[in-house]
């Protein structure tokens, strides 16, 4: 959890001060009434606070820091394991899955890209019953959209 | 009172009003079982609707939604630890081991029970104190509000537990992202890069659905794939005897649940603070006054009570500001206070004057609810108990699917969708780097009405901020403030 804290704190920094230095200032505008706060006040008061946090994040993080061991695993329990390298490759994935999902939606449209992903998804996950991964992968999607043009008339795209 | 109770429910006891509270609870359930749903969706689906239906039926079929929503998220968190509704991750960090150990219909049933408690509670707390809330709301300006929300984010940082650092990270990063948009007081764009489906904000909708369930299932799909994630065994010997819930069990959590409930009716009756900020309250509160704070996270089911009577009690208190001064609790309550207009009734201290009738039927149609919530949610507890036997490998990804559905029905936006798998991915790693993302989701929703209170404020005080401090109400929550911040910074250094 060390690295894993000097690589979030070293993150969320980059990130806090990209948004401070750059995305705010260009991207928000003055203040409308020399009595209101500016538009880009909030959004700063945040970043400071996350850039704050990340320098004492990095301090925990380096070898002679004041380790949170202990504390990380406060609301998820096991799963925060720490970010190694099987969650990143397991991001990168989740990230291609996700790019290629959508586009499948912005052109095939809804049924091919999930009936695709429900294919890919469960043989990742290893399901051998090829009639019942046939079955769910085109039965769940069709059911799908069909209930929710006649419950709501929504056509899923 | 008694008397327009008894009217009340002399009005709202018709065939037709009972068929409605039940297509509205199980419909409620259906669509907080479904993790991405929820009863808000359901609710903004169903409003019109409603135009179809008279008042009383229309309001009851609607709060039967809410009601049914609220314990139905419940069941894919315990389940799957897929939280249906935002507010339901705080019973899955107790219901969700208690599964694992091959009990899911004891937690369910816990869940059930207590999910009702809090209801009962809280209408009971909306019939006698609607009229009075409103003659004390109406002293609250925006400095008082700024004051509560900044007494809220100090709450947050007790959410954090001893990652005090992480959460308020993520409370920050929750607060940025809540400004993305346009400017609330002078309608500027900040930070949407000129992109329509940004002007609006990120969808609440979007990132609670990408953090929270999709976030969950990834990581079980991805754990599940390398095997560290162990399949759900309900089906044993001693499956039936273990998922008795005994009376003196349910009974010996007394304390938390009257203390969750009077929780989530007072988060219930300041406006804008949800039913997410309920369950984790009334979660660290039953964990701090616990003889075995140890306990709760390995399926503790004083952990479950609390969370689900805290969070059901904010349904009926919402109302409160809803009915006696107009102001929406919750996203749900718009909605409700959208469904009133339908058919002429304005919230608002006059709704009690002028309809008074309708009001105390809606109050009558509440509690029959409760009732009916009870015996709808226990017949179903063996069906959604079927759930766990459902192959992980199957049942996850379609989780997937309802995701993207769920968020696309509302907004027809494959935007939105997009929004949703990116925080799923920020999600997944905020997981197995331990922020908390209750915290983040906190954030986002407190951060605008934060924003507003403040500017509002500065604009009617000329800049002068000193009004936080001479005011009593604010006053008072300011220290609170100082005070819980120096108690949760203390107990974290320790």
């Amino acid at each position: 959890m060390q690295a894993t804290n000097l690589v979030a704190g070293v993150v969320l920094g980059i990130g806090a001060a990209g948004a401070l230095f750059w995305l705010i200032p260009n991207y928000t505008a003055p203040p409308q009434s020399p009595l209101d706060l500016a538009p880009g006040f909030m959004p700063s008061v945040a970043m400071w606070v996350c850039l704050l946090l990340a320098a004492l994040l990095i301090k925990s993080g380096l070898p002679f820091g004041r380790h949170d061991q202990v504390h990380a695993d406060e609301e998820f329990g096991d799963e925060a394991s720490g970010v190694g390298i099987a969650t990143i490759a397991n991001f990168g994935l989740w990230v291609a899955t996700a790019v290629v999902l959508m586009l499948l939606m912005q052109t095939l449209g809804f049924l091919v890209a999930a009936i695709s992903f429900l294919v890919a998804a469960m043989v990742y996950m290893r399901l051998q019953v090829y009639w019942l991964l046939a079955t769910i992968a085109v039965g769940i999607p069709v059911a799908l959209y069909w209930i929710i043009w006649f419950a709501f008339t929504i056509e899923l795209p | 009172m008694i008397e327009s109770l008894i009217s009340g429910f002399e009005a709202a006891f018709t065939f037709t009003n009972l068929f409605f509270i039940c297509c509205g609870i199980v419909l409620g359930i259906v669509f907080g079982v479904l993790p991405g749903l929820g009863s808000v969706t359901a609710i903004a689906i169903m409003v019109p609707i409603t135009f179809y239906m008279s008042p009383v039926a229309a309001i009851a079929f609607l709060v039967g939604i809410n009601k049914g929503g609220t314990s139905g998220g419940a069941i894919p968190a315990i389940l799957i630890n897929a939280p249906g509704t935002p507010e339901a991750a705080a019973t899955a960090r107790d219901g969700h081991p208690l599964a694992r150990a091959g009990k899911p219909e004891k937690a369910m049933k816990m869940a059930l029970y207590s999910s009702v408690f809090g209801d009962i509670f809280s209408d009971i707390m909306l019939i006698l104190l609607a009229a009075p809330f409103a003659a004390i709301a109406l002293k609250f300006g925006p400095p008082e509000f700024a004051a509560i929300i900044l007494f809220s984010f100090t709450l947050i940082a007790a959410l954090a537990g001893k990652s005090l650092v992480k959460g308020i990270a993520a409370a920050a990063l929750g607060v940025f992202l809540s400004t993305i948009g346009l400017d609330p007081v002078d309608s500027t764009s900040r930070m949407t890069f000129d992109k329509v489906e940004l002007f609006d904000g990120i969808s609440l909708n979007a990132l609670a659905i990408g953090t929270l369930a999709l976030s969950s299932v990834l990581s079980q799909m991805f754990d599940a794939r390398a095997g560290g994630n162990q399949a759900v065994e309900p089906v044993s010997s001693d499956y039936a005897k273990d998922n008795k819930l005994h009376p003196h069990e349910y009974w010996s959590q007394w304390r938390t649940l009257l203390r969750s409930a009077c929780i989530g009716t007072g988060v219930g009756m300041l406006p804008g603070l949800g039913v997410s900020l309920a369950a984790f309250l009334g979660y660290g509160a039953a964990r701090r006054a616990s003889k075995q704070p140890e306990k709760f996270g390995t399926g503790a089911l004083e952990g479950i009570a609390a969370t689900e009577a805290s969070n059901s009690a904010v349904v009926g208190a919402n109302l409160i500001p809803t009915i006696a001064l107009g102001i929406p609790g919750n996203v749900a309550a718009a909605l409700l206070i959208g469904a009133f207009m339908i058919h002429g009734v304005v919230p608002g201290p006059l709704m009690m004057v002028e309809h008074a009738e309708l009001v105390y039927s809606i109050f009558a149609c509440m509690l029959m609810a409760n009732l009916l919530h009870l015996t709808i949610g226990r017949v179903g507890i063996r069906i959604w108990g079927l759930f766990v036997r459902v192959p992980k490998n199957i049942i996850l990804p379609v989780v997937v699917l309802f995701c993207i559905v769920g968020v696309y029905i509302p907004t027809n936006s494959l935007f939105d969708v997009g929004v949703m798998f990116a925080f799923g991915g920020l999600g997944y790693l905020m997981r197995k780097s331990g922020f908390s993302i209750v915290c983040l989701v906190i954030g986002f929703l407190l951060g605008p009405m934060f924003e507003m209170s403040m500017r509002q404020t500065m604009l009617m005080h000329k800049s002068d901020l000193s009004i936080m401090v001479t005011s009593p109400i604010s006053l008072v929550f300011l220290i609170l403030t100082v005070f819980f911040l120096w108690r949760f910074g203390f107990r974290s250094k320790k």
